[in-house]
């Protein structure tokens, strides 16, 4: 039996806020492994399989090979129910200029919605909490200046 | 020659100046008090030896600072900081979850920094060009 490999991860989709495309994993599963694909990866998938068979049927396998195993990139998901918090990175890269109001603070932010800023993060999330946000994304607004390289501590 | 692939093809993610580093955004907890995390965003730093985080990060998230032990961290001019190290779990939405001792430090710190010993747990390759990072989660 052959199998055909795609390397190249799915699209997973710009985000459409300024990110690049983020790819699925590239490791390579059994068709059918595509648990929690949205409409676009399953028309993609749908696209390479019919591309493979095709490929398959053009005499891409020898005469008298076994049928070919097409494998796909097969999503896996580590820990379910983390955000990747695209959004709320994409809102970052878009609003790089106005976060430096809130240089040398720390800012909570959830979806595109600034719920919070101030000196303590602890006192921030408690704040965030208490208004519904049950794991507040926290994060340190670095003072910027052209004239200087950051390094990592 | 070494040929060497990656499960998981991850973006560079936004500074403080809309520039892009190579972070994780991790959900952090704390295995003692169900339920407390924030989710952060910590640097993938090869130069660090190990794991710190900004002490208030450890505070949003229930621990003591004083009840772990210390460590010295010395920075590249040769000036330290001391941190308290505490076991904590860290997760990502695609790489799982990872048990980790790591400081937090007594003063503020701008960046959390992942060291070596995240490294440990992982591979890991950066393509800088494309501001990507690639990742399998396993050592």
């Amino acid at each position: 039996m052959r199998a055909i490999g795609f390397a190249q991860g799915l699209q997973e989709g710009s985000q459409g806020l300024g990110w690049p495309a983020l790819r699925r994993p590239v490791s390579l599963g059994l068709f059918g492994g595509a648990q929690g694909s949205n409409e676009l990866d399953h028309e993609i998938l749908r696209m390479r399989f019919e591309q493979a068979l095709s490929r398959g049927r053009s005499g891409l396998g020898a005469p008298g090979d076994s049928p070919a195993v097409v494998l796909f990139p097969a999503p896996r998901r580590g820990g379910a129910g983390v955000p990747h918090r695209t959004q709320e990175q994409a809102w970052r890269g878009d609003h790089a200029e106005a976060l430096r109001e809130f240089a040398g603070q720390w800012v909570v932010l959830e979806g595109e919605r600034l719920i919070a800023h101030g000196a303590d993060p602890a006192l921030l999330a408690q704040e965030a909490r208490a208004r519904g946000i049950e794991v507040p994304y926290v994060f340190f607004v670095e003072a910027h200046s052209d004239a200087v390289v950051s390094l990592g501590l | 020659m070494p040929v060497v692939s990656y499960d998981y093809e991850l973006p560079y993610s936004y500074g403080p100046t809309g520039d892009r580093f190579p972070r994780l955004t991790l959900r952090i907890a704390n295995p003692s008090a169900q339920g407390l995390s924030v989710d952060a965003d910590a640097y993938l730093d090869s130069g660090a030896q190990r794991s710190l985080f900004d002490g208030g990060i450890g505070r949003a998230i229930g621990i003591d600072l004083l009840t772990g032990s210390q460590q010295e961290y010395e920075s590249t001019t040769g000036s330290r900081i001391t941190g308290m190290v505490h076991r904590i779990h860290l997760e990502h939405s695609d790489l799982g979850t990872f048990n980790l001792e790591v400081g937090f430090s007594t003063v503020r710190v701008t960046r959390n920094l992942l060291g070596r010993d995240f490294f440990n747990l992982i591979q890991i390759g950066f393509r800088e060009r494309h501001l990507a990072l690639y990742v399998t989660a396993r050592p």
